[in-house]
């Protein structure tokens, strides 16, 4: 059974969700952005191709909205 | 130095929960607006999975309070208290008014994945005449630009279908088209909190309505996605 569970996609899927909010939204204060604009990145293109996936797909299907 | 998590209501009880690194969540008013952050010794943890977690959860204790919650971008650093006063000083009007905005309300998500008809997705074979390959190749950038504004266009269109009815549902709307070639749509909603399973069932009547699209609803979230002004019209419900 290599294929997750309902619940472990749907952990996966929201773990996605939250990695994109927190890193590519919320407000921009004039502060010190120490972060890299590779930092951000390394994290969030892997987010984008994971988004973007057939694999994904298959796993939005599982997760209807509810 | 100082990592920032959210800009909310005064007062807010700290929250409940660690921050990054393990360090305690403190909050600090200034001028009628509050700011929760940690101290650290040295630079705090990059982005990871975990520590995206570790954030979110602040943000989401405050959310918990009641409070007007603005989410801060991961990696907002400040040297000191002295310089995070400043730093919300100089945008406390802004900041004031986006959480008038938001107050009282949460942020559900939006993702909707189409399949492209195959044909758009492969440019269409450009029948070469006479004229040499400099022609041939101009052709074929024609129809390669023609072909990427239909798809854009038709993109457009099934987005507009699914998301013009939400937006109109919700306070404000941020939208995206064609973040990558199969998300055909990304979007977040800025709903009431009492109103979060009116507009989750308006979102499955959609999906029932689209059986060709795959639609994920996320939320209710802190209102990440709305700490700028609206550069969509706002809509009037």
């Amino acid at each position: 059974m290599s294929d997750p569970g309902p619940l472990e996609r749907h952990r996966e899927v929201a773990l996605v969700e939250v990695i994109d909010r927190v890193i590519d939204k919320g407000v921009v204060l004039t502060g010190d952005i120490v972060l890299s604009v590779a930092d951000i990145d390394l994290v969030y293109v892997g987010l984008r191709l994971l988004i973007a996936s057939e694999d994904t797909a298959r796993r939005l299907g599982a997760t209807p909205a509810r | 130095m100082l990592h920032v998590y959210a800009v909310t209501d005064p007062e807010p009880r700290p929250p409940a929960v660690a921050g990054v690194d393990g360090a305690p969540v403190a909050t600090l008013a200034q001028g009628g607006l509050a700011v929760a952050y940690s101290r650290h010794a040295t630079a705090p943890s990059p982005p990871s999975p975990e520590t995206a977690l570790v954030h979110a959860r602040v943000c989401d204790d405050l959310l918990a309070q009641g409070l007007a919650v603005l989410p801060v971008r991961y990696g907002t650093r400040y040297a000191d208290e002295a310089a995070l006063r400043e730093g919300v000083a100089e945008r406390r009007q802004a900041l004031g008014a986006r959480l008038d905005a938001v107050r009282g309300h949460v942020e559900l998500g939006l993702r909707v994945l189409w399949t492209p008809h195959p044909d758009d997705v492969e440019p269409d074979g450009v029948a070469v005449e006479d004229g040499g390959p400099g022609r041939a190749y101009l052709l074929r950038r024609v129809a390669q630009e023609q072909q990427r504004q239909r798809r854009r266009e038709a993109a457009e269109a099934a987005a507009a279908q699914v998301h013009d009815p939400l937006a109109a549902a919700a306070r404000e709307a941020r939208s995206e088209v064609l973040a990558t070639p199969r998300l055909l749509l990304s979007a977040s909603y800025l709903v009431p909190r009492h109103g979060v399973d009116a507009f989750r069932a308006l979102v499955e009547d959609m999906a029932a309505a689209h059986p060709d699209l795959d639609v994920l609803c996320t939320g209710p979230w802190p209102a990440y996605s709305f700490g700028d002004e609206p550069r969509e019209p706002r809509s009037p419900v």
